[in-house]
Protein backbone atom coordinates (compact mmCIF):
# COMPACT_ATOMS: atom_id res chain seq x y z
CA UNK A 1 0.00 0.00 0.00
CA UNK A 2 2.81 2.40 0.87
CA UNK A 3 4.40 1.77 -2.10
CA UNK A 4 1.33 2.74 -4.59
CA UNK A 5 0.76 5.53 -2.26
CA UNK A 6 4.61 6.86 -3.19
CA UNK A 7 3.84 5.81 -7.03
CA UNK A 8 0.19 8.04 -7.16
CA UNK A 9 2.16 11.03 -5.22
CA UNK A 10 4.84 10.73 -7.96
CA UNK A 11 2.22 10.57 -10.77
CA UNK A 12 0.67 13.66 -9.05
CA UNK A 13 3.88 15.57 -9.20
CA UNK A 14 4.86 14.93 -13.04
CA UNK A 15 1.22 14.96 -14.05
CA UNK A 16 1.97 17.88 -16.17
CA UNK A 17 4.87 15.44 -17.96
CA UNK A 18 3.07 12.43 -17.38
CA UNK A 19 4.11 11.55 -21.47
CA UNK A 20 7.95 12.82 -20.69
CA UNK A 21 8.44 10.82 -17.53
CA UNK A 22 7.97 7.10 -18.99
CA UNK A 23 10.81 8.10 -21.56
CA UNK A 24 13.05 5.94 -18.67
CA UNK A 25 10.36 3.03 -18.06
CA UNK A 26 8.73 3.07 -21.70
CA UNK A 27 10.10 0.76 -24.41
CA UNK A 28 11.86 3.86 -26.25
CA UNK A 29 15.46 3.83 -24.98
CA UNK A 30 15.45 -0.15 -24.57
CA UNK A 31 13.81 -1.03 -27.65
CA UNK A 32 16.59 -2.54 -29.88
CA UNK A 33 15.72 0.08 -32.85
CA UNK A 34 17.24 2.84 -30.92
CA UNK A 35 20.26 3.44 -32.13
CA UNK A 36 21.15 6.59 -31.29
CA UNK A 37 20.42 8.12 -28.41
CA UNK A 38 20.70 11.82 -27.22
CA UNK A 39 19.43 12.62 -23.14
CA UNK A 40 20.27 16.03 -21.81
CA UNK A 41 19.83 15.78 -18.33
CA UNK A 42 18.60 19.41 -16.67
CA UNK A 43 19.22 18.56 -12.78
CA UNK A 44 22.15 20.00 -11.50
CA UNK A 45 23.07 16.69 -8.96
CA UNK A 46 26.02 14.80 -9.97
CA UNK A 47 24.77 12.15 -7.98
CA UNK A 48 20.87 11.98 -10.17
CA UNK A 49 23.04 12.50 -13.31
CA UNK A 50 25.72 9.81 -12.95
CA UNK A 51 22.72 7.66 -11.69
CA UNK A 52 20.98 8.37 -14.87
CA UNK A 53 23.85 7.32 -17.18
CA UNK A 54 24.65 4.43 -15.18
CA UNK A 55 20.51 3.09 -15.77
CA UNK A 56 20.75 4.01 -19.25
CA UNK A 57 24.20 2.50 -19.66
CA UNK A 58 22.13 -1.06 -18.35
CA UNK A 59 18.71 -0.58 -20.23
CA UNK A 60 20.01 0.85 -23.41
CA UNK A 61 20.50 -1.82 -26.55
CA UNK A 62 23.78 -3.18 -26.40
CA UNK A 63 24.60 -1.87 -29.91
CA UNK A 64 23.27 1.07 -29.32
CA UNK A 65 25.42 4.36 -29.03
CA UNK A 66 23.99 7.10 -26.58
CA UNK A 67 25.00 10.85 -25.67
CA UNK A 68 24.22 12.63 -22.30
CA UNK A 69 25.11 16.11 -21.77
CA UNK A 70 24.62 17.59 -18.06
CA UNK A 71 25.95 20.03 -15.90
CA UNK A 72 26.46 19.94 -12.36
CA UNK A 73 26.11 22.22 -9.41
CA UNK A 74 29.78 23.07 -7.76
CA UNK A 75 30.79 19.62 -6.97
CA UNK A 76 34.18 17.23 -6.34
CA UNK A 77 34.37 14.48 -8.33
CA UNK A 78 36.75 11.56 -7.43
CA UNK A 79 37.39 8.56 -8.80
CA UNK A 80 36.56 5.50 -8.18
CA UNK A 81 39.53 4.46 -6.36
CA UNK A 82 40.51 7.42 -5.07
CA UNK A 83 41.34 8.24 -1.43
CA UNK A 84 39.03 11.48 -0.57
CA UNK A 85 41.60 12.18 2.57
CA UNK A 86 44.61 12.38 -0.32
CA UNK A 87 42.70 14.15 -2.92
CA UNK A 88 40.38 16.25 -1.33
CA UNK A 89 40.51 18.79 1.55
CA UNK A 90 37.23 17.51 3.90
CA UNK A 91 37.63 20.56 6.06
CA UNK A 92 37.22 22.99 3.29
CA UNK A 93 33.89 20.53 1.86
CA UNK A 94 32.86 20.72 5.45
CA UNK A 95 32.54 23.75 6.29
CA UNK A 96 30.85 24.66 2.98
CA UNK A 97 28.23 21.08 2.47
CA UNK A 98 26.05 22.87 0.95
CA UNK A 99 27.95 24.62 -1.41
CA UNK A 100 30.48 21.92 -2.72
CA UNK A 101 29.40 18.14 -2.81
CA UNK A 102 31.98 15.68 -2.75
CA UNK A 103 30.97 12.42 -5.19
CA UNK A 104 32.80 9.53 -6.22
CA UNK A 105 31.92 7.89 -9.80
CA UNK A 106 32.23 4.63 -10.58
CA UNK A 107 34.64 5.31 -13.30
CA UNK A 108 38.49 5.27 -13.01
CA UNK A 109 40.49 8.34 -13.38
CA UNK A 110 41.59 11.25 -11.10
CA UNK A 111 39.50 14.47 -9.40
CA UNK A 112 37.91 16.73 -10.92
CA UNK A 113 35.62 20.03 -10.06
CA UNK A 114 32.27 20.63 -11.54
CA UNK A 115 30.54 23.69 -11.35
CA UNK A 116 27.79 25.51 -13.36
CA UNK A 117 29.94 26.45 -16.43
CA UNK A 118 31.59 22.59 -16.62
CA UNK A 119 29.74 20.69 -19.06
CA UNK A 120 29.71 17.00 -18.53
CA UNK A 121 30.08 14.83 -21.71
CA UNK A 122 29.17 11.03 -21.94
CA UNK A 123 29.00 8.16 -24.65
CA UNK A 124 27.75 5.34 -23.97
CA UNK A 125 28.81 2.73 -26.82
CA UNK A 126 29.52 -1.15 -27.25
CA UNK A 127 32.95 -1.96 -26.09
CA UNK A 128 34.21 -3.46 -29.29
CA UNK A 129 34.76 0.27 -30.31
CA UNK A 130 36.15 1.63 -27.06
CA UNK A 131 39.16 4.22 -28.07
CA UNK A 132 40.12 6.43 -25.50
CA UNK A 133 40.38 9.28 -27.54
CA UNK A 134 37.87 8.90 -30.01
CA UNK A 135 35.16 10.81 -28.29
CA UNK A 136 37.34 13.55 -27.15
CA UNK A 137 38.19 13.91 -30.50
CA UNK A 138 34.89 14.29 -31.19
CA UNK A 139 34.34 17.02 -28.57
CA UNK A 140 37.68 18.68 -30.05
CA UNK A 141 35.77 19.17 -32.99
CA UNK A 142 32.90 20.44 -31.33
CA UNK A 143 35.96 23.36 -30.17
CA UNK A 144 36.95 23.76 -33.26
CA UNK A 145 33.89 24.57 -34.68
CA UNK A 146 33.39 27.20 -32.18
CA UNK A 147 36.96 28.48 -33.30
CA UNK A 148 38.70 26.91 -30.71
CA UNK A 149 41.36 25.91 -32.91
CA UNK A 150 43.92 25.00 -30.65
CA UNK A 151 42.30 22.68 -28.73
CA UNK A 152 43.80 18.98 -29.24
CA UNK A 153 43.65 15.58 -27.16
CA UNK A 154 46.99 15.05 -25.44
CA UNK A 155 48.95 11.92 -24.46
CA UNK A 156 46.78 11.55 -21.14
CA UNK A 157 43.36 11.53 -23.09
CA UNK A 158 42.70 14.91 -21.98
CA UNK A 159 41.82 18.15 -23.81
CA UNK A 160 44.28 21.09 -23.62
CA UNK A 161 44.48 24.41 -25.45
CA UNK A 162 47.52 26.76 -26.39
CA UNK A 163 48.42 28.86 -23.17
CA UNK A 164 49.01 32.93 -23.83
CA UNK A 165 52.41 33.64 -25.14
CA UNK A 166 53.43 35.25 -21.50
CA UNK A 167 51.55 32.05 -19.80
CA UNK A 168 54.44 29.99 -18.09
CA UNK A 169 52.67 26.96 -18.84
CA UNK A 170 52.56 25.82 -22.86
CA UNK A 171 49.17 24.52 -22.96
CA UNK A 172 45.83 24.06 -20.19
CA UNK A 173 43.74 21.34 -19.84
CA UNK A 174 40.30 22.20 -20.13
CA UNK A 175 38.54 18.69 -20.14
CA UNK A 176 39.60 15.10 -18.39
CA UNK A 177 37.99 11.98 -19.30
CA UNK A 178 36.91 8.62 -17.30
CA UNK A 179 36.34 5.39 -18.31
CA UNK A 180 34.08 1.79 -17.38
CA UNK A 181 34.15 -1.07 -19.12
CA UNK A 182 31.28 -3.44 -18.49
CA UNK A 183 30.64 -6.60 -20.61
CA UNK A 184 28.35 -5.34 -22.71
CA UNK A 185 28.87 -1.44 -22.47
CA UNK A 186 31.57 1.03 -22.19
CA UNK A 187 31.21 4.72 -21.07
CA UNK A 188 33.39 7.27 -21.85
CA UNK A 189 32.34 10.63 -19.97
CA UNK A 190 34.63 13.73 -19.84
CA UNK A 191 34.49 17.32 -18.36
CA UNK A 192 34.36 20.56 -20.45
CA UNK A 193 35.49 23.77 -18.55
CA UNK A 194 33.43 25.83 -20.69
CA UNK A 195 33.29 29.21 -18.41
CA UNK A 196 33.51 28.37 -14.90
CA UNK A 197 33.26 31.27 -12.99
CA UNK A 198 35.09 29.08 -10.11
CA UNK A 199 38.34 28.11 -11.57
CA UNK A 200 40.55 30.33 -8.69
CA UNK A 201 38.09 28.29 -5.94
CA UNK A 202 39.47 24.87 -7.41
CA UNK A 203 43.02 24.32 -5.86
CA UNK A 204 42.26 24.27 -2.12
CA UNK A 205 39.62 21.73 -2.38
CA UNK A 206 41.82 19.52 -4.78
CA UNK A 207 44.30 19.57 -2.24
CA UNK A 208 44.80 17.65 1.23
CA UNK A 209 46.59 18.82 4.00
CA UNK A 210 47.17 15.30 5.11
CA UNK A 211 48.94 14.51 1.87
CA UNK A 212 52.48 14.04 3.39
CA UNK A 213 51.42 11.65 5.78
CA UNK A 214 49.20 9.32 3.93
CA UNK A 215 50.45 6.69 1.52
CA UNK A 216 47.72 5.05 0.02
CA UNK A 217 46.50 2.42 -2.89
CA UNK A 218 43.99 3.19 -5.76
CA UNK A 219 44.67 6.10 -8.55
CA UNK A 220 46.30 8.91 -7.62
CA UNK A 221 45.42 12.24 -9.53
CA UNK A 222 47.78 14.07 -11.74
CA UNK A 223 47.94 17.84 -11.14
CA UNK A 224 47.20 19.93 -14.54
CA UNK A 225 46.96 23.98 -14.55
CA UNK A 226 43.39 24.32 -16.09
CA UNK A 227 41.46 27.08 -17.67
CA UNK A 228 38.35 27.88 -19.60
CA UNK A 229 37.59 27.66 -22.83
CA UNK A 230 35.72 30.86 -22.87
CA UNK A 231 32.47 29.58 -24.96
CA UNK A 232 28.92 29.87 -24.09
CA UNK A 233 26.92 26.87 -22.44
CA UNK A 234 24.63 26.92 -25.49
CA UNK A 235 26.41 26.89 -28.12
CA UNK A 236 28.79 24.54 -26.66
CA UNK A 237 26.17 21.91 -26.42
CA UNK A 238 24.54 22.13 -29.76
CA UNK A 239 27.97 22.04 -31.02
CA UNK A 240 28.80 18.61 -29.64
CA UNK A 241 25.25 16.82 -29.92
CA UNK A 242 25.83 18.19 -33.58
CA UNK A 243 29.33 16.59 -34.12
CA UNK A 244 27.86 13.19 -32.15
CA UNK A 245 25.17 13.39 -34.96
CA UNK A 246 27.67 13.59 -37.50
CA UNK A 247 29.50 10.04 -36.29
CA UNK A 248 26.43 8.45 -35.96
CA UNK A 249 23.48 9.92 -37.02
CA UNK A 250 20.44 11.71 -36.49
CA UNK A 251 18.75 10.13 -32.42
CA UNK A 252 16.42 8.07 -32.65
CA UNK A 253 15.26 9.56 -28.86
CA UNK A 254 16.22 12.74 -27.91
CA UNK A 255 14.79 13.48 -24.84
CA UNK A 256 15.18 16.20 -22.34
CA UNK A 257 14.78 15.57 -18.61
CA UNK A 258 13.84 18.52 -16.82
CA UNK A 259 12.37 17.10 -13.87
CA UNK A 260 14.11 14.54 -12.33
CA UNK A 261 12.17 12.50 -14.27
CA UNK A 262 14.38 9.29 -13.94
CA UNK A 263 13.76 9.48 -9.54
CA UNK A 264 10.60 8.01 -10.35
CA UNK A 265 12.75 4.91 -11.44
CA UNK A 266 13.71 2.62 -9.21
CA UNK A 267 17.14 1.44 -10.11
CA UNK A 268 17.95 5.19 -11.00
CA UNK A 269 17.05 5.97 -7.19
CA UNK A 270 18.93 2.90 -5.89
CA UNK A 271 21.79 3.95 -7.60
CA UNK A 272 21.36 7.93 -6.18
CA UNK A 273 21.19 6.22 -2.84
CA UNK A 274 24.27 4.63 -3.55
CA UNK A 275 26.25 7.38 -4.75
CA UNK A 276 24.85 9.81 -1.48
CA UNK A 277 26.03 7.47 1.08
CA UNK A 278 29.11 7.79 3.09
CA UNK A 279 29.76 4.16 2.61
CA UNK A 280 30.09 4.35 -0.91
CA UNK A 281 31.88 8.04 -1.38
CA UNK A 282 34.56 7.65 1.94
CA UNK A 283 33.87 3.08 2.44
CA UNK A 284 34.84 2.47 -0.74
CA UNK A 285 38.48 3.84 -0.35
CA UNK A 286 41.21 1.65 -0.88
CA UNK A 287 43.44 0.46 1.71
CA UNK A 288 45.88 3.56 3.08
CA UNK A 289 47.97 4.09 6.24
CA UNK A 290 48.78 7.50 7.99
CA UNK A 291 51.75 8.07 10.04
CA UNK A 292 53.16 11.64 12.02
CA UNK A 293 56.35 10.32 11.19
CA UNK A 294 58.57 8.58 8.45
CA UNK A 295 58.63 4.93 8.69
CA UNK A 296 60.11 1.87 6.27
CA UNK A 297 57.29 1.53 4.10
CA UNK A 298 56.68 5.38 3.32
CA UNK A 299 59.99 6.89 4.60
CA UNK A 300 59.31 10.99 3.58
CA UNK A 301 60.21 13.50 5.82
CA UNK A 302 56.93 14.69 7.72
CA UNK A 303 57.24 18.22 9.40
CA UNK A 304 54.22 19.95 10.68
CA UNK A 305 53.58 17.81 13.23
CA UNK A 306 52.76 19.52 16.57
CA UNK A 307 52.95 17.35 19.92
CA UNK A 308 54.96 14.93 20.39
CA UNK A 309 53.39 11.96 19.71
CA UNK A 310 53.80 9.59 17.08
CA UNK A 311 50.28 8.16 15.68
CA UNK A 312 50.27 5.54 12.60
CA UNK A 313 47.25 4.31 11.85
CA UNK A 314 46.20 1.25 8.59
CA UNK A 315 42.42 2.32 7.49
CA UNK A 316 40.61 -0.37 4.73
CA UNK A 317 37.40 0.74 2.99
CA UNK A 318 37.52 4.05 5.52
CA UNK A 319 37.57 1.72 8.94
CA UNK A 320 40.75 1.75 10.95
CA UNK A 321 42.32 -1.55 11.12
CA UNK A 322 45.16 -1.22 13.00
CA UNK A 323 46.37 1.80 15.20
CA UNK A 324 49.43 2.70 17.14
CA UNK A 325 50.08 5.62 19.53
CA UNK A 326 54.21 5.73 19.98
CA UNK A 327 54.72 2.62 18.59
CA UNK A 328 52.11 0.65 20.63
CA UNK A 329 49.31 -0.65 19.16
CA UNK A 330 45.58 0.68 20.51
CA UNK A 331 43.15 -1.81 19.96
CA UNK A 332 40.30 0.40 21.07
CA UNK A 333 40.70 2.60 18.10
CA UNK A 334 40.03 -0.48 15.30
CA UNK A 335 36.47 -0.18 14.04
CA UNK A 336 36.59 3.58 14.15
CA UNK A 337 35.13 4.58 10.97
CA UNK A 338 37.07 7.72 9.57
CA UNK A 339 34.05 9.34 7.86
CA UNK A 340 31.52 9.13 10.81
CA UNK A 341 31.64 11.77 13.35
CA UNK A 342 32.49 9.47 16.50
CA UNK A 343 31.05 9.86 19.70
CA UNK A 344 34.01 11.09 21.43
CA UNK A 345 36.78 13.26 19.89
CA UNK A 346 40.03 12.22 18.39
CA UNK A 347 41.57 14.40 22.18
CA UNK A 348 39.06 12.18 24.14
CA UNK A 349 40.20 8.89 22.82
CA UNK A 350 44.11 9.94 22.70
CA UNK A 351 43.20 11.11 26.22
CA UNK A 352 41.64 7.27 27.54
CA UNK A 353 44.54 5.79 25.61
CA UNK A 354 46.53 7.28 28.17
CA UNK A 355 48.06 10.66 26.90
CA UNK A 356 47.85 13.74 29.20
CA UNK A 357 44.89 16.25 28.49
CA UNK A 358 47.36 18.92 26.77
CA UNK A 359 49.07 16.75 24.60
CA UNK A 360 45.92 14.78 24.00
CA UNK A 361 44.03 18.13 22.96
CA UNK A 362 47.06 19.64 20.62
CA UNK A 363 47.10 16.03 18.94
CA UNK A 364 43.75 15.43 18.61
CA UNK A 365 42.86 18.90 17.14
CA UNK A 366 45.92 18.80 14.73
CA UNK A 367 44.06 14.94 13.38
CA UNK A 368 40.56 16.42 13.30
CA UNK A 369 42.21 19.32 11.10
CA UNK A 370 44.18 16.41 8.64
CA UNK A 371 41.47 13.57 8.52
CA UNK A 372 38.11 16.16 8.35
CA UNK A 373 35.84 15.87 11.25
CA UNK A 374 33.17 13.72 10.02
CA UNK A 375 30.90 12.55 7.53
CA UNK A 376 28.70 15.15 5.34
CA UNK A 377 25.44 16.24 5.34
CA UNK A 378 23.21 14.13 3.27
CA UNK A 379 21.75 16.41 0.85
CA UNK A 380 17.59 16.09 0.69
CA UNK A 381 16.74 14.16 -2.63
CA UNK A 382 17.10 16.04 -6.12
CA UNK A 383 14.27 19.22 -6.55
CA UNK A 384 13.57 20.05 -10.06
CA UNK A 385 13.17 23.96 -9.14
CA UNK A 386 16.68 23.70 -8.47
CA UNK A 387 16.78 22.89 -12.39
CA UNK A 388 19.03 26.22 -13.65
CA UNK B 1 36.57 -8.72 -18.18
CA UNK B 2 34.63 -6.62 -20.17
CA UNK B 3 35.63 -7.34 -23.98
CA UNK B 4 38.09 -5.17 -25.01
CA UNK B 5 38.42 -3.50 -28.20
CA UNK B 6 41.49 -4.46 -30.91
CA UNK B 7 41.01 -0.78 -31.51
CA UNK B 8 43.28 0.08 -28.84
CA UNK B 9 46.19 -1.55 -30.65
CA UNK B 10 48.11 0.37 -33.42
CA UNK B 11 46.19 -0.39 -36.79
CA UNK B 12 48.71 -1.90 -38.33
CA UNK B 13 49.05 -4.28 -35.74
CA UNK B 14 45.87 -5.25 -36.41
CA UNK B 15 45.57 -5.58 -39.90
CA UNK B 16 49.14 -8.07 -39.73
CA UNK B 17 48.65 -11.58 -39.84
CA UNK B 18 48.09 -13.46 -37.06
CA UNK B 19 51.23 -15.02 -36.88
CA UNK B 20 53.35 -12.54 -36.75
CA UNK B 21 55.91 -12.61 -34.05
CA UNK B 22 54.81 -9.26 -32.66
CA UNK B 23 51.34 -10.75 -32.16
CA UNK B 24 52.54 -14.09 -30.97
CA UNK B 25 54.73 -12.32 -28.83
CA UNK B 26 53.09 -9.38 -27.01
CA UNK B 27 49.20 -11.68 -26.44
CA UNK B 28 50.75 -14.97 -25.55
CA UNK B 29 54.65 -14.76 -24.48
CA UNK B 30 54.86 -16.53 -20.93
CA UNK B 31 52.28 -19.66 -22.36
CA UNK B 32 55.04 -21.57 -22.30
CA UNK B 33 56.28 -20.60 -18.90
CA UNK B 34 52.92 -20.51 -17.67
CA UNK B 35 52.29 -24.43 -15.43
CA UNK B 36 49.43 -25.02 -18.21
CA UNK B 37 46.78 -27.53 -17.22
CA UNK B 38 44.67 -29.29 -19.94
CA UNK B 39 41.66 -27.66 -18.31
CA UNK B 40 42.69 -24.08 -18.30
CA UNK B 41 39.59 -22.36 -20.21
CA UNK B 42 38.44 -18.81 -21.76
CA UNK B 43 35.70 -16.76 -21.80
CA UNK B 44 34.86 -14.06 -24.63
CA UNK B 45 35.29 -11.86 -21.67
CA UNK B 46 39.21 -12.68 -21.35
CA UNK B 47 38.85 -14.46 -17.83
CA UNK B 48 40.45 -17.76 -17.26
CA UNK B 49 39.57 -20.53 -15.11
CA UNK B 50 41.39 -23.63 -13.96
CA UNK B 51 39.24 -26.31 -12.82
CA UNK B 52 40.44 -29.03 -10.61
CA UNK B 53 40.51 -32.19 -11.33
CA UNK B 54 37.26 -33.47 -8.77
CA UNK B 55 35.63 -30.78 -11.05
CA UNK B 56 34.75 -28.96 -7.53
CA UNK B 57 37.20 -26.19 -6.83
CA UNK B 58 39.21 -23.55 -9.69
CA UNK B 59 41.48 -20.68 -9.90
CA UNK B 60 40.72 -17.71 -12.05
CA UNK B 61 42.15 -14.53 -13.81
CA UNK B 62 42.25 -12.81 -16.65
CA UNK B 63 43.98 -13.34 -19.71
CA UNK B 64 47.64 -12.72 -20.81
CA UNK B 65 45.53 -10.87 -24.39
CA UNK B 66 43.39 -8.55 -21.59
CA UNK B 67 46.51 -7.84 -19.25
CA UNK B 68 48.03 -6.56 -22.61
CA UNK B 69 45.52 -4.71 -23.60
CA UNK B 70 44.04 -2.73 -20.20
CA UNK B 71 47.53 -0.71 -19.80
CA UNK B 72 49.11 -0.31 -16.69
CA UNK B 73 47.21 -1.21 -14.08
CA UNK B 74 46.86 0.97 -10.77
CA UNK B 75 44.03 -1.10 -8.43
CA UNK B 76 42.31 -4.53 -8.42
CA UNK B 77 39.52 -4.29 -6.40
CA UNK B 78 38.91 -7.78 -5.35
CA UNK B 79 36.29 -10.09 -5.29
CA UNK B 80 34.47 -9.95 -1.83
CA UNK B 81 35.04 -13.59 0.00
CA UNK B 82 30.71 -13.08 0.70
CA UNK B 83 30.19 -17.07 0.67
CA UNK B 84 27.37 -16.32 -2.13
CA UNK B 85 27.37 -18.40 -5.22
CA UNK B 86 27.74 -15.68 -8.35
CA UNK B 87 26.20 -16.47 -11.82
CA UNK B 88 28.05 -16.63 -15.09
CA UNK B 89 28.73 -13.11 -16.48
CA UNK B 90 28.27 -11.28 -13.20
CA UNK B 91 30.79 -8.97 -11.97
CA UNK B 92 33.50 -10.27 -9.35
CA UNK B 93 35.56 -7.34 -8.90
CA UNK B 94 37.55 -4.67 -11.34
CA UNK B 95 40.53 -3.20 -12.73
CA UNK B 96 41.27 0.09 -13.43
CA UNK B 97 44.33 1.21 -15.57
CA UNK B 98 44.35 4.20 -17.44
CA UNK B 99 41.27 6.01 -16.22
CA UNK B 100 39.57 3.37 -17.04
CA UNK B 101 37.36 0.83 -14.59
CA UNK B 102 37.09 -2.60 -16.13
CA UNK B 103 34.43 -5.06 -14.82
CA UNK B 104 36.21 -8.68 -13.90
CA UNK B 105 32.98 -11.06 -14.28
CA UNK B 106 32.60 -14.75 -13.21
CA UNK B 107 34.08 -16.88 -16.05
CA UNK B 108 31.20 -19.59 -14.39
CA UNK B 109 28.91 -19.76 -11.66
CA UNK B 110 31.08 -19.91 -8.76
CA UNK B 111 31.47 -18.90 -5.12
CA UNK B 112 35.03 -17.37 -3.74
CA UNK B 113 37.13 -19.12 -1.25
CA UNK B 114 40.20 -16.90 -1.46
CA UNK B 115 41.58 -13.57 -3.38
CA UNK B 116 44.85 -12.89 -4.49
CA UNK B 117 45.92 -10.28 -1.43
CA UNK B 118 49.14 -9.90 -3.71
CA UNK B 119 47.14 -7.86 -6.18
CA UNK B 120 46.31 -5.58 -3.93
CA UNK B 121 49.68 -4.18 -2.68
CA UNK B 122 51.17 -5.25 -5.95
CA UNK B 123 48.90 -4.42 -8.94
CA UNK B 124 51.00 -4.53 -11.80
CA UNK B 125 51.12 -8.16 -11.19
CA UNK B 126 48.24 -8.56 -13.38
CA UNK B 127 50.25 -6.98 -16.06
CA UNK B 128 53.40 -8.83 -15.51
CA UNK B 129 52.06 -12.86 -14.79
CA UNK B 130 48.42 -12.77 -15.39
CA UNK B 131 47.98 -16.25 -16.22
CA UNK B 132 50.12 -17.54 -13.24
CA UNK B 133 48.37 -19.67 -10.44
CA UNK B 134 51.50 -19.66 -8.35
CA UNK B 135 52.43 -17.48 -5.42
CA UNK B 136 53.72 -14.46 -6.66
CA UNK B 137 51.55 -14.75 -9.99
CA UNK B 138 48.55 -12.75 -11.18
CA UNK B 139 45.70 -14.86 -10.49
CA UNK B 140 42.93 -12.99 -9.20
CA UNK B 141 40.72 -15.72 -6.74
CA UNK B 142 40.49 -19.12 -5.68
CA UNK B 143 37.04 -20.52 -6.35
CA UNK B 144 34.40 -23.37 -5.38
CA UNK B 145 32.36 -24.67 -8.23
CA UNK B 146 29.10 -26.57 -8.39
CA UNK B 147 27.92 -28.81 -11.10
CA UNK B 148 26.32 -26.18 -13.20
CA UNK B 149 29.46 -24.03 -13.27
CA UNK B 150 31.54 -27.29 -14.07
CA UNK B 151 29.16 -27.87 -16.89
CA UNK B 152 29.38 -23.86 -18.07
CA UNK B 153 33.63 -24.63 -17.94
CA UNK B 154 32.85 -27.21 -20.70
CA UNK B 155 31.15 -24.67 -23.02
CA UNK B 156 33.93 -22.46 -22.75
CA UNK B 157 37.39 -21.88 -25.15
CA UNK B 158 40.59 -23.65 -24.81
CA UNK B 159 43.86 -22.22 -25.18
CA UNK B 160 43.96 -22.90 -28.68
CA UNK B 161 40.05 -21.77 -29.44
CA UNK B 162 40.53 -18.38 -27.59
CA UNK B 163 44.30 -17.84 -29.02
CA UNK B 164 42.21 -17.87 -32.54
CA UNK B 165 39.38 -16.17 -31.46
CA UNK B 166 41.41 -12.78 -29.24
CA UNK B 167 44.15 -13.28 -32.75
CA UNK B 168 40.78 -12.50 -34.74
CA UNK B 169 38.82 -9.99 -32.64
CA UNK B 170 35.29 -10.91 -31.99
Amino acid sequence: MFAFSTRASRTLRYAGLSIKRTIFTSATPSSPSSKVQIYTLLSPSATYNLSVENHLMKTTPPDSTILILFINRPSIVIGRNQNPWLETNLNELHHAPSNVQLVRRRSGGGAVFHDLGNVNWSVIHPPKHFDRNKHAEMVVRALHALGKTSARVNERHDIVIDAPHHSQNKTFKISGSAYKLTRLRAIHHGTCLVNSPHLARIGPFLRSPAEKYIQALGSASVRSPITNVDVSIEPFLAAVKDEFTKMYGLPDVAFTDRAEEGMAVAEVQKSWEELESPEWTFGQTPKFTFSTHPTENDPRPRDGVPGNTKIWFMANKGVIEQFEMDDVEQAAFKGIRLYEPSRSSWAERLHQAGLDALEAHVTGDWLKSMLGGGVFERLSPPKSEHSP
Amino acid sequence: MASISRSLRPVAMRLAPRATPTTARTAFRTFSTTRMTALRKYTKDHEWIDLSADQKTGVVGISEYAAEQLGDVVYVELPEESGSWIEQGDGIGAVESVKSASDINAPVRLKIVSVNKLLEEKPSTINKVPEDDSHGGGWVAKVEVDEAGAQQVEALMDAEAYKTFAAGDE
